[in-house]
């Protein structure tokens, strides 16, 4: 049973096509495990809260910094030194004090990863670096959870969903990243904020689609964004029946 | 063809260019010839991609159209996307 606040508070969701209060009720019971508190996390988060996620589980394992504020925005200048999820568990609090943030000042890796999958309903990859990507996605198909997948450098930005066993995964298109030191990163192209924040807040709208059944998911397509020319673009990627992770029946643990 | 951002600083910026190939293994020897040492970039060695790069034509996965035979016909657009890692 919605409260007379609530009502209030998500008055401008109920008209939304597809939505309903059985919609949002499968939102606030929610449990989203959103992997970085940077760019995309940011936004992604931020985005959640507001709408009415239940509980996002926030994790990072860094302190802000004064480059990051170009585009972390929900972190402030007073935030400097600060560690990252104190920081956004603040800011999302101050959003939505329903909204329950747990949050973990933590590195996730091979040995941990697993355990944070199994808090989660759905997770977005906010991460910065091929490592995490990658890991966040062969945990995905190892465990069946369906993530989020995106990245973003310099005026570009690419996001699509990873369906383990109804669709590709990251593998599937990029079986490997590149060799250490030969790609570009945000470090010598750079990353215009307003680049993560569209692409943190297209993760949000799939996580919350995928929580409510609305809508049709980026599974199979993955949608990329160039500012400088202002061109969206979506592509059909293949399911690849050899993928080292999820080709056939195969799951690693 | 339409090139992500990785690969860009080779092509003098460009996000876009016009080539001319039947087919895909033609159209990046054109780009070659073009752009020299561009190949490098994208392929591991012979017609093998590297395994941070992809291709689709017109939207669709080149490994469903034939891989580098897939054939291609004027107005086409051959995208060349690198996985990028940023958050």
């Amino acid at each position: 049973m919605l409260t007379d606040e609530q009502r209030k508070r998500y008055a401008r969701q109920w008209p939304l096509p597809g939505w309903s209060e059985e919609a949002h009720l499968k939102l606030a019971r929610s449990r989203i495990l959103v992997v970085g508190a940077g760019g995309l996390g940011s936004a992604a988060a931020y985005y959640l809260a507001a709408a009415g996620a239940g509980t996002i589980i926030l994790a990072d394992p860094d302190s802000v910094e004064l480059s990051n504020l170009n585009r972390q925005i929900l972190h402030c200048t007073k935030d400097i030194d600060r560690p990252k999820v104190e920081s956004a568990k603040e800011k999302l609090e101050a959003l939505n004090p329903e909204c329950s943030v747990i949050i973990y000042r933590e590195q996730l890796d091979s040995k941990n990863a697993h355990k944070f999958f199994e808090k989660a309903d759905v997770v977005l990859d906010c991460t910065d670096g091929f490592p995490s990507k990658y890991l966040l996605n062969d945990v995905a198909v190892a465990t069946g959870k369906p993530l989020v997948h995106a990245g973003v450098l310099a005026w570009s930005g690419q996001v699509f969903f990873v369906w383990p066993g109804k669709g590709p995964c990251l593998r599937c298109v990029f079986p490997e990243p590149p060799k250490e030191g030969t790609a570009p990163s945000s470090l010598t192209m750079g990353i215009l904020g307003a680049v993560a924040g569209v692409m943190g807040a297209i993760e949000a709208t799939e996580a919350i689609k995928y929580i409510t059944g609305t809508g049709s998911l980026l599974v199979g397509r993955m949608l990329t964004y160039d500012a400088m020319s202002m061109q969206w673009q979506q592509v059909r990627i293949a399911r690849d029946a050899s993928c080292s992770v999820c080709g056939g029946s195969k799951k690693r643990r | 063809m339409r090139l992500g951002t990785p690969f860009r600083e080779i092509v003098a910026g460009k996000s876009e260019i016009e080539l001319d190939g039947k087919n895909l293994a033609q159209l990046f020897a054109s780009l070659e010839q073009c752009y020299n040492g561009s190949r490098g970039i994208i392929f591991e060695s012979g017609d093998e991609l590297k395994k941070n790069v992809h291709l689709f034509v017109n939207g669709e996965d080149f490994r469903v159209l034939g891989g580098m035979a897939a054939p291609l016909k004027d107005g086409d657009v051959v995208s060349v996307l690198f996985a990028i890692d940023g958050g």
